[in-house]
């Protein structure tokens, strides 16, 4: 008995020692988890991977891919809460803006704290870049250049959705001072464009095609160029702002013309840069719909300047860019993303003119007057009774005559956006966001020209260089038709509406253009040609409006969003 | 942090020497109650009590506390106690459904009623932070859950509310802690018990949607008010009233076709106990059984199943005195659990039960497949019966191995104890699954043979199987002790010194949880009159950074037994009073956001593609700000209580509490601004105050042989945020500092529009209020403009009504005996709460939803003024749906939670067919209830709803 009662008090006595001894760190984190700013940036390797997650975090998306709001919009396109297009369902964020019922609590478009995330990145990485040991010094300023194009990049993708901003150059802590007011729209622009100057003058015109997809010194370039058009356009270049409060936090607060020029040089640069770098527009098909997508879609295509191809293979389900883009029923497409008559008038027909639509007609006038459309609208946009591809074929979708939808529908508009998709199919594909592409800025060179010196033939050489391309015939000031400054003007808007569609430009242009508020653009009905079934053999097309958007004033630059402005650091913009 | 890493070390190392010193020394001497570690023999056998006399307690009589057991009169905390024969009153599965009234200081609040997952949410003493609320749950010492132990194996439960009667829980025992004990053996003859109890369940209540015919005249109805065009024709209409065509106008209540009448429940257990001096045991074996609602399910679980839990309980704790000097405890205790479920169930179901309208489609088309539209695409009677099942399958068991020593050779009244429990859970999963296709059905076209089309609609796969068992804890505990007594004259001194460890291992997580402590209680009492009791912890977590990571936790309390005194010796008034007092400090350190928050975690993790070829490069991420500082919650903690019992007769229990809490983490990101481009991180800035009492009374007497009793209680608790890092708000009354957790916020209604507040044109008048949140229409809900800038907005939010949980709760609680007859009822009540209705129960047509018969009420141009729902609308309204007073209804409710009658045949008969005692009996759950809430049950509502029961039993013992 006595032996027992000691062994067992021995065992459970070496029991408790042997589980909780030898440990001085019994409730210590294992190391092995723990790495720190100064790991990172001991060796290239390492250090160069937080060069791609400030990559990864600085690179513009517009394609939804995900629940979150910051790419795209929530479970849809930019394109679908401007006069481009719009998306059947309801509950995807496109909709909030189309009926006006988003602000400061509630944008499902952008998420202000995403853009910081990308500058603290770029500023980590200029703040610790010199620890790296094992880096060249020219690689480094190199380097460090990418980082300050990057940081760039958000700026002005956060300068193009709330005006002025405050510029953070340095990575914050919770302890230090952390009061940055906004600073003004012309420091902002300022800022971009002395970081695109110093950065341009040491980054490479091209890099190894393995590391293609970095910044060049021609997006540095881009970059300037773009930040410029913008800076000069009316809702900026003004001294009567669109709201009367807080004009330097708007705009400049005065117009100078001068503005326009600077926007004309920058855009002249990139061009004359991308001349002798080898960048050009795609030409090389004899058919202009096989260019103009090779320019879209293609990896590595000529013209394209800078793109986001952050996922490589994106497959059918996952992200979900097909559920949210793909017309209904094609490769698991859930509503997909339709294109209204009124952006569908934008384009031209084939020989350039201007398509005619009566209010209702028979289907072979609407297949007869679709075909007849240019090139690009050939590619761009999907209506009922054209092919999708061999696979899926030609696609019908039409209205029942007791208004309920077909298969393949519904849709609102004149049929679904495919640009972008022509690779998609069940396995997924690769699509690259374009970021910068080189027709961009023959349309800005043409836009700020001919303000600044108005129906300037180098105004009208850049315009034709994108008409042709796309294949349709250049046009000169002799035409009546652009021999005025203003047509000129509407003429550059419009090319640029149909080259760059659906790129995230319209919706940002009409605001700067000050026209979001015509009706039609951003405010009133909008329209679409919808296909009726009568009977078993009869059809007609009909115009009719799907809806009505909403438009203020105060809508010209975003609301910050409430949670920031009650923090008290930050003042709102006018009306909001 | 230099002592914590050393006594981790030499502790143990002390406590051997001591061991190891008196190994060899034996005397004889009087066994002393250990006061830890060790369960203590039972001095006198669990007899079973009249319910009349449960709580009538003595004096003397030992109570559970913190690692050990005190006489009544010495201890010194607020701790109240169930015992688990009134917890055996509730046919549950799970055992925390048996407490909801039953300990004052214990909020119990339903939760769903599925079979296997019904645990309701509980709290001690209210809610006294805004970060993790949860307690400790003790079991036999270690913690573990207690919810499907089987309550036959449960001696009693404890709640533990203040700073002295939880002291020695340190980091983790500041939100309260429940202590179980189970049965144990005693000195005496062999026992044998046997209990069967079977019952059926129901919801409490279901929802009311309206029918077909109605639905569609409601959604034109509501078209209209949106200027759209008609959905529904005339005929279609006259369809749905004459009900001719099932298929193409079909009227289906779905909870009807999902659901049958009631659910069986069932137990049966069988217990052993008993012993002699040196070994005593107690023994079980039980199994209980408890189905769903689901009707038409598989008996044999292969094609589909109902929601099905089935589990079986053994334990068998066993003491034996291995030596005059040493006793051992040796506790298994485990059980399987198996549940089954639909393949689609729980809240997906039950919404879908209740979103879709009862015209969307038939149940099975004509040619016998499965309706459904590409609107409604889940069938809910086919996600039951066509989709196959889940289930899971759990083994559990708990094993605590206890010595305890007798050192008094080496110092008279120190007793050496050691322990240690292992507890391992394991879970396997077996699903057996498939998609369903389904049709949406038309009509034929016209002239056609065919009368109805089916436009195929999802994917019929076949089953497939999927396997998988690597879920899975273990949980290893040590715990050491030394304790003493001593008796000088009138002082009595206790101390008591004690190490724990408790390391948690998950799979799937490489790095164990860990928690430590060092702990102690010393006790002095003089004359039995006046105690005082300090307790202690030192204790540490895992969660925080080096050098943070141990706090020291004190606590001082005394009490005052004044009927001890000699002015209230032999009083026939008052037999009974104590006056007693605590204060402490005690921690919490479970709170949101990552388990290290002391440090920025930066990993490895994700890609950048570059080049022509999509090369993928590897990026490094990271998280949230660490802070380096960050530490345990605070709760400073205050009690007086007061305990008497007067004329024999009256028992009073009263305690008051106030505690603060204070350091509490909060995630910052509402503090910094979203420019730093990183996640802030948290810091201890949260402070929340909350006071309360309880009061217990219980009166026992007797006419004749007819015994009874009444009993009451009540528990307020009010609590007040007084920091949480809120951010800035443009009005004074948005702020939610100031209120209570969870205070209800929203609009406050004022009536609706009229069509006078309209022009001609459809436009607002003017000096009408304007909506920012949607273009209103006449029978659009009104809100206040608090700040008067005329337009409602979000800067109109104001606090409405008040919390979720009740911050009163009541009971009243009566039982009578004669003659073998016993009869209890037990009453419990919560006021001072509110329900924010919102969601697809209460929001008709919403998100294409359904319409309930709140909604018949509406406001339309002829019923303007008693209206009790805006107009319907097919669209999203954002006006009308969002938090108001409008949609704001009283929670309180008062419930019959139990009613058991009983009888007990006579001994003589009962001798006559061998038995010591047999008693049957019937009793109900949740019978009857009173609130304000038509439709849902005011507990709990969206998903499977909470249940009534009506269940027989018997039990006999040998």
């Amino acid at each position: 008995m006595r032996l027992s009662y000691q062994s067992l008090t021995g065992v459970m006595l070496g029991i408790a020692i042997l589980l909780s001894s030898c440990d001085n760190e019994f409730l210590g984190k294992p190391e092995s988890n723990d790495v720190t700013i100064e790991d990172i940036f001991s060796e290239r390797a390492t250090a160069e991977s937080f060069l791609w997650e400030s990559y990864r975090t600085s690179m513009p998306l517009g394609f939804p891919i995900d629940w979150g709001s910051h790419n795209g919009m929530y479970a849809s396109m930019v394109m679908a809460a401007s006069d481009e297009g719009d998306v059947y369902d309801t509950w995807p964020s496109s909709n909030d803006h189309n009926t006006g019922v988003w602000g400061p609590t509630g944008n499902r478009e952008d998420d202000f704290g995403s853009h910081y995330k990308g500058i603290r990145n770029a500023n980590i990485f200029l703040e610790n870049i010199e620890m790296v040991p094992d880096i060249p010094q020219t690689e480094k300023e190199q380097m460090k250049a990418e980082a300050m194009v990057l940081r760039g990049l958000q700026y002005h993708e956060l300068m193009k959705r709330y005006g002025a901003i405050p510029i953070v150059d340095e990575v914050l802590t919770v302890a230090g001072e952390l009061m940055l007011p906004r600073n003004t729209y012309q420091e902002c622009v300022d800022f971009i464009v002395q970081s695109c100057d110093a950065a341009a003058a040491v980054l490479p015109d091209t890099y190894p095609s393995s590391f293609n997809g970095r910044i060049t010194k021609g997006v540095a370039l881009a970059l300037k160029a773009r930040v410029l058009l913008y800076a000069a356009s009316p809702l900026h270049n003004t001294t009567t702002p669109y709201l009367p409060s807080n004009p330097e936090l708007t705009g400049y607060g005065n117009y100078e013309e001068g503005r326009w020029m600077a926007a004309a040089d920058a855009s002249k640069a990139v061009l004359d840069w991308a001349a002798t770098s080898g960048v050009s527009l795609v030409n090389s098909s004899d058919d202009p719909a096989v260019n103009y997508q090779t320019a879209v879609e293609a990896q590595g295509s000529s013209e394209m300047l800078l793109y986001n191809q952050s996922n490589g293979w994106w497959g059918a389900y996952n992200p979900m860019f097909q559920q949210f883009v793909m017309p209904r029923g094609i490769y698991g497409g859930w509503y997909g993303h339709g294109v209204t008559y009124q952006h569908a008038q934008m384009y031209h027909t084939s020989d350039g003119a201007d398509q005619e639509w009566p209010e209702e007609g028979p289907r072979s006038e609407f297949l007869e007057k679709m075909q007849a459309m240019e090139p690009r609208f050939q590619y761009s946009i999907f209506y009922s009774g054209s092919k999708w591809n061999d696979e899926i074929g030609v696609r019908n979708f039409y209205k029942n005559s007791n208004g309920s939808w077909s298969d393949g529908a519904p849709v609102n508009g004149v049929g679904y956006m495919r640009k972008f998709l022509g690779r998609a199919n069940w396995g997924g594909g690769q699509f690259n966001w374009i970021i910068f592409r080189l027709a961009e800025f023959y349309l800005n060179y043409a836009e700020a020209l001919n303000e600044a010196s108005p129906l300037d033939a180098d105004a009208f050489a850049a315009l034709n260089s994108i008409r042709e391309r796309g294949g349709l015939d250049p046009v000169s000031v002799n035409d009546s038709r652009y021999n005025t400054q203003e047509k000129l003007r509407e003429a550059i808007r419009r090319e640029r509406a149909v080259e760059l569609a659906f790129e995230e430009h319209r919706f940002f242009d009409v605001r700067r253009w000050m026209i979001a508020g015509e009706e039609g653009v951003m405010k009133g009905e909008m329209w679409g040609l919808n296909i009726y079934q009568l009977s078993d053999e009869e059809y007609v097309y009909r115009k009719e409006p799907f809806e009505t958007r909403v438009w203020e004033e105060k809508m010209y630059l975003y609301p910050l969003p409430q949670g920031e402005i009650d923090k008290g650091y930050l003042i709102q913009n006018p009306g909001w | 942090m230099i002592l914590s890493i050393k006594y981790t070390n030499k502790i143990p190392r002390i406590l051997a020497h001591l061991t190891l010193y008196t190994l060899g020394i034996f005397c004889t001497a009087q066994m002393v109650q250990a006061q830890s570690l060790i369960p203590g023999i039972a001095v006198d056998k669990a007899t079973k009590q009249d319910s009349a006399t449960t709580d009538q307690i003595t004096e003397k009589e030992l109570m559970n506390v913190a690692y050990g057991r005190q006489t009544k009169q010495a201890v010194t905390g607020a701790i109240s106690t169930i015992g688990g024969d009134a917890m055996a009153k509730t046919l549950t599965p799970t055992l925390s459904n048996t407490l909801f009234g039953r300990l004052p200081g214990l909020t119990v609040m339903s939760g769903s009623g599925e079979p296997g997952f019904d645990e309701p949410s509980m709290l001690i003493r209210g809610l006294g932070t805004f970060n993790h609320a949860g307690f400790l749950v003790i079991v036999d010492g270690f913690e573990a859950s207690f919810d499907n132990l089987s309550v036959e194996e449960i001696e009693s439960v404890s709640v533990l509310k203040d700073a002295a009667a939880l002291a020695l829980y340190g980091t983790r025992g500041a939100n309260g802690v429940l202590l179980v004990t189970t049965k144990r053996g005693f000195d005496g003859k062999t026992q044998i018990r046997f209990t069967a109890r079977t019952g059926f369940q129901k919801p409490t209540r279901l929802p009311d949607f309206v029918n077909s015919y109605d639905y569609g005249v409601l959604y034109n109805e509501a078209l209209a008010n949106d200027g759209l065009p008609v959905r529904y024709s005339p005929s279609d209409l006259e369809n749905y009233r004459s009900g001719n065509d099932p298929f193409l106008f079909p009227d289906v209540n779905w909870y009807n076709e999902v659901l049958g009448d009631n659910a069986p429940i069932s137990d049966i257990n069988l217990t052993f106990s008993g012993g002699g001096e040196t070994t005593r045991y107690f023994i079980l074996l039980g199994y209980m059984q408890n189905q769903g609602l689901y009707a038409n399910t598989d008996p044999k679980r292969k094609e589909n199943s109902n929601a099905d839990f089935r589990r079986v309980n053994f334990r068998s704790n066993i003491d034996v005195a291995i030596s005059s000097k040493v006793t051992a405890s040796l506790d298994f205790g485990g059980r399987i659990e198996n549940r089954f479920f639909p393949n689609v169930n729980g809240f997906g179901l039950w919404e879908n039960m209740a979103r879709y309208p009862s015209n969307a489609f038939p149940v099975t088309n004509p040619d016998g497949s499965w309706g459904g539209t590409s609107r409604y695409p889940n069938n809910p009677v086919a996600s039951v019966l066509g989709r196959g099942y889940t289930s899971s399958h759990d083994r559990n068991i708990m094993t605590n191995l206890r010595l305890s020593e007798d050192l008094g050779d080496l110092i008279p009244g120190l007793r050496f104890s050691q322990a240690i429990g292992i507890n391992n859970w394991h879970r396997g999963n077996y699903n057996r699954t498939r998609s369903l296709a389904f049709y949406e059905i038309g009509a034929g076209d016209s002239g056609s043979e065919e009368p109805y089309l089916y436009y195929p609609r999802g994917l019929d796969t076949g089953f497939s199987v999927q396997e998988w068992g690597n879920d899975q804890w273990n949980r290893v505990n040590i715990q050491a002790a030394l304790d003493y007594e001593k008796q000088l004259g009138h002082h009595g001194l206790t101390g008591m010194l004690m190490y724990h460890q408790d390391v948690l291992s998950v799979s799937g997580n490489n790095v164990p949880y860990a928690n430590q402590s060092l702990m102690g209680r010393f006790t002095y009492n003089y004359q039995s009159r006046f105690f005082a009791e300090l307790g202690f912890a030192y204790s540490g977590s895992e969660r925080f950074p080096e050098g943070h990571r141990f706090g020291f936790f004190p606590s001082l309390s005394g009490a005052w037994i004044v009927s001890n005194e000699e002015f209230l010796k032999g009083s026939s008034v008052v037999n009974f009073l104590k006056a007693r007092a605590s204060a402490g400090i005690l921690g919490n350190d479970r709170f949101g956001g990552s388990r290290f928050a002391y440090t920025q975690d930066f990993y490895y993790s994700g890609e950048y593609r570059l080049g022509l070829d999509n090369v993928s490069n590897g990026i490094i991420n990271y998280g949230q700000l660490g802070n380096s500082e960050i530490s345990w919650e605070k709760d400073l903690k205050f009690n007086v209580g007061f305990e008497a019992t007067l004329y024999n007769k009256l028992a009073v229990v009263m305690d008051l509490f106030y505690n603060r809490r204070s350091n509490m983490p909060v995630n910052t990101g509402n503090i910094f601004p979203g420019y730093i481009g990183v996640l802030p991180p948290y810091e201890n800035i949260g402070k929340v105050n909350n006071r309360g009492f309880e009061l217990d009374l219980r009166y026992t007497d007797h006419i004749g042989s007819f015994n009874y009793f009444v009993g009451a209680s009540g528990f307020f608790a009010k609590n007040k945020i007084i920091e949480m890092g809120e951010i800035a708000h443009p009005e004074s009354y948005m702020y939610r500092t100031g209120h209570a957790i969870g205070q209800h916020f929203g609009w406050e209604a004022d009536g609706f529009y009229s069509p006078d507040d309209f022009e001609a044109n459809g436009e607002l008048k003017q000096g009408v209020l304007v909506s920012s949140f949607a273009a209103v229409k006449p029978g659009d809900i009104k809100y206040i403009d608090q700040n008067g800038d005329g337009r409602i907005d979000q800067n109109d939010e104001i606090a409405i009504g008040k919390t979720w949980l009740p911050e009163f709760i009541y009971t009243f609680n009566v039982g009578a005996q004669y003659k073998g007859f016993d009869l209890e009822l037990l009453f419990y009540g919560l006021t001072n709460r509110s329900i924010n209705l919102n969601g697809t129960y209460f929001w008709g047509l919403q998100n294409d939803a359904n319409l309930s018969s709140n909604a018949l009420n509406r406001w339309t141009p002829e019923n303007q003024e008693n209206a009790t729902f805006p107009r319907l609308t097919t669209l999203a309204n954002e006006n009308n749906y969002r938090p108001s007073t409008f949609w704001m209804k009283s929670g309180n409710l008062l419930r019959l939670r139990n009613i058991e009658l009983g009888y007990a045949i006579p001994e003589v008969w009962a001798h006559q067919i061998k038995v010591d005692n047999l008693r049957v009996f019937v009793n109900a759950v949740n019978l009857l209830t009173w609130d304000k809430m038509d439709m849902v049950d005011p507990e709990a509502y969206g998903g499977y709803p909470p249940l009534k029961s009506l269940n027989l039993g018997i039990s006999v013992q040998f």
